[in-house]
């Protein structure tokens, strides 16, 4: 729900347990309590989406059972054991920091990671103004971080099941080749195009591919985002890390962002997801401000966790 | 519900598609250990892992289950 910081305040105090977004400014101010934050000033907001710093974006629990927890890049892999057998942990992790790079490109084989429910995003800021911080906010100690993450542990009750999801509105291209890498990472040189070694810029430019188009990673039946972050001097950046033995191809092109969205989330107008975030890349690329979403309102992010990082995705949470 | 030495094996090297996201992603990562080292402890391993998955979230999984069962 979209909230004032007086409105925000007043929930605190009371004693509700949230998951706040906002600007770094208006966290860094809100009072202790049983909350974390993470930065953004990009929201889905019901009516539509919206590039606001005056307001904050809350999501409230109902459950009793929780934790608080920060990690640091040397802790990280701690994350989803610390996590509840039956419940699920909203992790915030701040954009471009040692910790962001350690869990995009380690989380997949971090202790009991795929047998908790975990989920987050990557925390930003406004890409038009400069000076800003990405943070995660431990609530209980209005601790900010701009080099740790934080984790909001929830314990549902033993009669709910808890189910990660994610929308992606991207699929392979059937028509493009198969693309794999030998070097792992954010950045890379070189890849194999049907198994030739090319290097991918070059790729990119003389096939004149969009690169506002993500690879898409084949993971037995999953589609999994890499988005395209820049080109530079021949080295390819991405928003999350490729990896080896996965087949990626480019994704096919979708002629209407704003009608893909809401013709793929027409399927879930019934779900009540207890925990939604969507990708700025998608806010953007899709020019969505303004433009209703009918589903998933929740804050607009820098990359997105469901279990590991994705990139140009919707991920939510049903609790049933 | 029990994943076999022999089903674990088919389905590192095959191209088998699961609904549950969670199993997807975790079944690429043993894909990628299983390339590296495909010995009879990692396939063990990777058995394993498939099988503490399975046992948490049996209800979920019934349907890939199902189709792990015809391999």
């Amino acid at each position: 729900m979209f909230m004032t910081f007086d409105e925000v305040s007043k929930k605190i105090v009371g004693g509700a347990l949230l998951h706040v977004a906002g600007t770094e400014t208006l966290l860094k101010k809100l009072p202790k309590g049983s909350w974390v934050g993470g930065s953004t000033e990009y929201f889905m907001a019901k009516g539509g989406g919206k590039v606001s710093n005056d307001c904050l974006f809350v999501t409230e629990f109902p459950y009793e059972g929780f934790s608080i927890s920060s990690y640091g890049a040397a802790e990280i892999e701690n994350v989803a054991a610390d996590a509840f057998d039956n419940g699920f942990s909203i992790v915030i992790v701040p954009f471009d920091s040692a910790v962001h790079k350690k869990y995009a490109e380690n989380a997949s084989g971090f202790k009991d990671m795929f047998l908790k429910n975990i989920v987050g995003w990557i925390s930003g800021m406004n890409l038009g103004t400069s000076g800003q911080t990405p943070i995660a906010v431990d609530g209980a100690t209005t601790t900010a971080y701009a080099d740790k993450a934080v984790a909001l542990h929830l314990k549902v009750p033993d009669d709910k099941t808890v189910a990660v999801n994610m929308i992606n509105i991207f699929a392979q291209d059937e028509n493009s080749p198969v693309i794999e890498f030998e070097e792992e990472g954010f950045s890379v040189t070189k890849c194999l195009v049907d198994g030739k070694e090319t290097v991918l810029a070059d790729y990119l430019a003389q096939n004149g591919i969009d690169t506002k188009l993500p690879l898409v990673g084949n993971y037995s039946g999953h589609g999994v985002n890499i988005s395209f972050k820049s080109i530079e001097n021949g080295v390819v950046n991405f928003y999350a890390p490729v990896f080896s033995g996965i087949k990626y191809k480019m994704a096919k092109g979708i002629p209407n962002y704003e009608k893909e969205f809401n013709s793929r989330i027409e399927g879930f107008k019934d779900t009540n997801a207890a925990f939604s975030c969507n990708c700025v890349l998608n806010f953007l690329y899709g020019e969505l401000e303004g433009k209703q979403i009918d589903a998933f309102a929740g804050p607009i992010t820098f990359g997105e966790i469901a279990y590991q990082l994705v990139n140009q995705t919707l991920v939510y949470v049903t609790v049933n | 519900m029990n994943i076999t030495l022999e089903q674990a094996e088919k389905i590192l090297k095959g191209d088998l598609p699961f609904s549950l996201l969670g199993f997807s992603m975790m079944i690429a990562r043993l894909k990628n250990t299983y390339a590296k080292d495909p010995s009879q402890t990692t396939l063990q391993t990777c058995a394993d892992e498939m099988n503490s998955f399975l046992r948490k979230f049996k209800g979920a999984m019934a349907n890939d289950y199902s189709a792990i069962a015809r391999l």
